[in-house]
């Protein structure tokens, strides 16, 4: 190690009180202003972490190939085993399987990628590590929030989507009307952000990965056991979206429980941040 | 290069400073609680550290250095009591403090996918803006302190517990930070490395005016480079108080000479111990013989000032009396490391 002197020069750090002769570096050097602080600095941290390792290209092949390729890969055998289908048939088809695959890959993805992500860093230390520098615990959050958001859409839905989109239109020479299509993307993205949002709540509030893992797929999966037996249940969650989807491309409406679990799966969305900020900004690190 | 003295017991001290009684306080605590669940891991702390100044704090494992320092960043909130950083109240401020302070934590993770410039680069944005070749040369300071230049673009995680503590300093400082916490700074280190982290911590509390507050095991260390000590055991504040303070041997009111002298012969020994025996200032005298005819002497005063002037004096004026050495007994910070703890164990404190 090399001394500060022998670094950075006599002159520049024998001061003898701080702040009254600043060096040449630290008046160039500008501060950051007040709080909400760090959301960018954590941001580009969040967006580095998933460009850096093999798990953008892992999701990204894993979710194209199950979510695009073997729906556009149902549509057409089901084209080719029914020589009557009309190329709507075939498009419906399809639409199922990809909002049904949509929908289950998401939260797969939710889970695979984000168990850890509040948890892994509270265990590692790294978290308090983060919020002993002039980073808020809101800003913490919310960059996950936003660039898991961003790339798991990306992976399980946007990519895939758009794949699919250009091999049905091959596939069945006439695809699926694109504003329909859009609306059905986005009801799926809704989604994905309600087990994100949920996700990164369990995360705040357990000290390990199981319960996590465990919540947002009992949830999914007791959310169709449910809809069987008390199907009003389904118009307060997500749990049908698929089916939303679907009916919005293929009939061109969506079911009244389906209009119903938008607006709610948005509040509890909020209702879910709130509560993750909440209980992040009294963890103990 | 720090100022090298010398003490009594010829450890080599890194320069330092008085107590700096008069100093203001940066950090103050007052009956600063934490409990976890039924378990007290910090029972009601009053510390103050002052500026300026480098700050040990002992304790054995599990004694709450770690959860103190968690605290004062706000990692952790209180169960009860109070403390503030540069007037900045701990718990509703520590935004405030975060922005002056540079901390390291005890066994330091960081984003493995980074490399070491990375990350530095990462923490200098909470504090500075731009423009970025100020921010790049600040990197590139931090990275030759700590010795880490020829790693600086290497995979954090492929960094050894040393390379990790030497990173963990860099990034603890990029701030230029008015206080610095450090948990175990001196860890994971070497010998080579253990030295070289004291020594910059000496540097930054005498050229950059930091104050230092940092725990540690390793008690040479903090005898070698601290201004003031606390011994924490089991939650509970043992011992504060400026080291020579704290290495001074006698209690209260009373101060312990040592003395090694040779006499030309049992009588000149006698009028020498009778003279000093005789002062009002002095409350004991014992001897003990040493080898080649050499004798210790114990010597305790209850008026220090009074020794101080007049003990040797004493001593040299019986003729045919030779001095070899004197000063004030002090013990090893290690001696009285335990000495607090055992006591402190059972009640006595």
């Amino acid at each position: 190690m090399k001394s500060r002197e022998e670094v950075l020069g006599p002159n520049d750090r024998g001061t003898a009180e701080k702040n009254t002769e600043k060096p040449e570096e630290q008046v160039a050097l500008e501060p950051v202003g007040g709080p909400p602080s760090g959301i960018r600095n954590l941001v580009g941290k969040e967006n580095g972490e998933w460009a850096a390792g093999p798990s953008l290209a892992a999701h990204g092949i894993i979710w194209m190939f199950i979510v695009a390729l073997i729906s556009a890969a149902v549509a057409f055998i089901r084209g080719e085993m029914e020589p009557g289908y009309t190329p709507k048939d075939i498009n419906d088809a399809g639409a199922l399987m990809f909002f049904v695959l949509g929908s289950v890959a998401s939260v797969i993805a939710v889970v695979a990628k984000t168990q850890g992500a509040i948890i892994g860093e509270k265990q590692l230390g790294t978290a308090a590590w983060v919020l002993s520098k002039p980073a808020s615990r809101r800003a913490f959050v919310l960059a996950k929030l936003a660039v898991h958001f961003r790339w798991l859409l990306a992976v399980t839905l946007l990519f895939p989507a758009l794949v699919f989109y250009g091999l049905m239109a091959a596939i069945s020479t006439l695809p699926p009307p694109p504003l329909h299509f859009l609306g059905g993307l986005a009801i799926l993205a809704l989604g994905l952000l309600f087990y994100l949002a949920l996700s990164l709540l369990l995360g705040t509030t357990f000290e390990s990965r199981g319960p996590l893992a465990g919540g947002v797929f009992g949830f999914m999966v007791g959310g169709f056991m449910i809809a069987n037996y008390a199907p009003w249940l389904t118009a307060a969650f997500p749990w049908l979206f698929f089916q939303s989807g679907y009916y919005l491309v293929t009939r061109g409406q969506i079911p009244a429980y389906g209009l119903i679990s938008i607006p709610a799966t948005a509040l509890w969305i909020i209702v879910f941040v709130l509560l993750a900020l909440r209980r992040f900004e009294r963890a103990e690190l | 290069m720090p100022t090298m003295t010398t003490t009594r017991d010829d450890r080599p001290t890194l320069g330092a400073h008085s107590d700096g009684e008069s100093a203001p306080a940066v950090i103050e605590t007052s009956g600063l609680t934490k409990t976890y669940g039924h378990v007290a891991a910090l029972k009601a702390l009053d510390l103050s550290v002052r500026k300026n100044s480098i700050f040990g704090f002992l304790g054995p494992n599990g004694a709450g250095k770690s959860t103190a320092m968690k605290l004062l960043l706000g990692l952790a909130r209180p169960t009860s009591g109070s403390g503030s950083i540069f007037g900045n109240d701990i718990v509703s401020e520590n935004f405030q403090i975060r922005r002056r302070v540079g901390y390291l934590a005890q066994d330091p993770r960081y984003y493995g996918h980074m490399t070491a410039r990375e990350t530095l680069r990462f923490v200098a944005r909470f504090f500075y803006s731009g423009p970025e070749s100020a921010i790049e040369r600040r990197l590139d300071e931090s990275l030759l302190l700590v010795g880490l230049s020829d790693r600086a673009d290497r995979r954090v995680r492929s960094f050894s517990g040393g390379e990790l503590q030497r990173l963990g300093l860099a990034q603890a400082q990029i701030n230029d930070p008015e206080l610095l916490i450090l948990d175990e700074p001196a860890a994971s280190l070497d010998p080579m490395g253990r030295r070289d982290v004291l020594e910059i911590m000496a540097r930054l509390r005498d050229e950059q005016n930091t104050t230092i507050f940092y725990s540690t095991h390793i008690l040479d260390d903090v005898q070698r480079v601290s201004d003031s000590v606390a011994i924490l055991d089991r939650g509970r504040l043992l011992a504060q108080a400026p080291i020579g303070e704290l290495l001074t041997v006698g209690g209260a009111g009373v101060t312990v000479y040592e003395l090694a002298l040779r006499g030309q012969s049992g009588t000149v020994l006698e009028q020498a111990r009778t003279r000093v025996r005789s002062q009002s200032w002095i409350s004991s005298l014992d001897e003990f013989p040493e080898k080649g005819g050499e004798r210790h002497w114990i010597v305790r005063a209850t008026d220090q000032s009074a020794a101080d002037e007049n003990l040797l004096r004493l001593v040299l004026a019986t003729r045919g009396v030779k001095v070899t050495g004197f000063g004030r007994k002090r013990q090893s910070l290690e001696e009285a490391f335990f000495d607090l703890i055992e006591k402190g164990g059972s009640g006595e404190v």
